[in-house]
Order: C-alpha cells, then structure tokens, then sequence
C-alpha cells in the first residue's frame, strides 16, 4: 500500500537521480505532452540490461518500494535488481510516491529499444525524461485493450488529433 | 448480447456474409443462426468454432490471468486520506504544467 499521495515528478526525478534508463509510458506520458486527464500510477519502460536494473533497483529501494501484494498469503518484498533481469511480466510497486508499474515489454509497442528512437525529449525544468509519443501511448492502449485502457481512447485520440492541428 | 452471440455476429460481419448464406456454408437453419446471433440460444463451444470456420476465420482461445489492475489502483487511492487523493491529482497537474 502506498503511503503517500501518488507523486509523479518525484518518481521520475528520482529515477533520473539513480541513472535509470527509461521511456515514460501510460497516462502520465499523455500528461506530459498536454493530456488534461489525471492518474494515479506512473508506467516505465526501463532500458534491458544488468546495470540497468540494479540503477531501477536502487531507485525504487530509495522509494520504498513494495510489490503490490495480489494474494493474501503473499508477503510484500522489496524491489530487487533480480526482479528486472530477463522478466516478462509487468511489475507493480507500491511506493511513498505512489504506484509505479515497471514494463518490460509495452502492449503493441513492444520494448524499450524499439521506442527509444522515437521518444520525445521532456523537459522538467531541472531534468528531461524519455516520453512516448501520444500515438504510441495509443497504440499501446489499443493493443492492452483492458477497460481502463479503452476508457481512455477516445479522449486520447481527440487529443491526438487537437495536436496535429495546432 | 452473449459472447457466443458477440463472436458469431462479429465473424459474420468481419466474413462480409449473409445470416443465410453464413447458415447454408455452416449446414445450419436461418433462424438457428439468428438465434445464436441475439443470444436467444446458447450454442455449444464446438458449435461456435464450426460457425467461425465457415466464416473463414479461427478462433482462439487462451487463459490469462484477471485484469485487476482497476481494483489494485482503486484500493491503494481508497488507502489515501480524502487530503491525500487531492494532493495526488493535483501533483499530476504539477507535472503537466512543468512540461508545457
């Protein structure tokens, strides 16, 4: 359970703090480029490799971090470097941040190798950060294709769309 | 509509074919096919691969764990204080104008 209000730019500065290799994905993604709509978890595409996970695991210790507890019988643990070395399933940390899901390869736009190029440098007045484009973030959506996904499209297409013609 | 209905009707559709001439191609009724279109009658699961494949599709079907990825956000957002949740949306808007 996170204990704190959900608090992205400290995620993301802390990310950058501890060198961590990654694309921001999901909502706050869209945010960043303008998207007027709120969330209340920050989606990473962290860069595959050993140093890597060790700086991801650094990062998220220095928040805190937990697994997000899915069964009763399930002890939360701390984030290990372990946890991001060859894994293939999103993973989910509660933190005193708020929740960070870990992605290691994006519905529909795969890794973070084949976004990176594409990325769009974010300026945060102090740091930049890696950000999906809005048509990759729908892209990905539409892919994932799970309610809260598809919830967000129309809104995220009519954004897209408010872009192009400005 | 039933998701048996769902998939018929949308293999129909996305197959470009007729109630009839998809119910002649899947050795069944007009009207047995419209039934499993409006969900009146539950077809059998081998029933429906049949009627997919008369479409000139596949159906697939695979296990995957359950999407609770609405529930984990919402319980963490319920463990905030009502102060807490305020905080949260507007720390999103914090990020979005050090962006613009």
């Amino acid at each position: 359970m996170s204990a704190g209000p959900f608090d992205p730019l400290r995620m993301l500065e802390t990310l950058v703090d501890h060198d961590v290799e990654f694309i921001v994905i999901g909502q706050i993604a869209a945010v960043l480029q303008g998207h007027p709509e709120t969330t209340v978890d920050l989606d990473i595409l962290p860069k595959h490799a050993i140093a890597n996970a060790e700086h991801l695991a650094d990062a998220l210790r220095s928040l805190n971090a937990r697994h997000v507890n899915h069964g009763p019988d399930t002890e939360p643990m701390a984030a290990d470097e372990q946890d991001f070395i060859g894994w293939r399933v999103t993973r989910s940390f509660d933190t005193d941040a708020g929740r960070i899901d870990v992605v290691p390869v994006a519905a529909g736009i795969g890794t973070f190798d084949d976004n990176v190029d594409g990325a769009i440098v974010t300026d945060l007045d102090g740091f930049v950060v890696l950000t999906a484009s809005v048509d990759a973030v729908i892209a990905s959506k539409e892919a994932a294709g799970r309610p809260k996904d598809v919830r967000r499209l129309p809104s995220l297409r009519a954004f897209r769309d408010q872009l192009r013609a400005e | 509509m039933s998701s048996a209905a769902a998939v018929i009707r949308g293999a129909r559709l996305r197959a470009g074919l007729s109630v009839r001439e998809l119910a002649r191609r899947a050795g069944t009724s007009h009207a047995t096919l419209s039934r499993y279109e409006r969900g009146s009658v539950q077809p059998a699961f081998a029933t429906v691969e049949r009627i997919v494949r008369a479409c000139g599709l596949e159906l697939r079907v695979h296990l995957d764990e359950p999407d609770t990825s609405d529930a984990d956000l919402a319980t963490s957002f319920l463990a905030l204080t009502p102060r807490q949740r305020l905080e949260s949306v507007a720390n999103v808007d914090r990020l979005r104008r050090r962006a613009g």
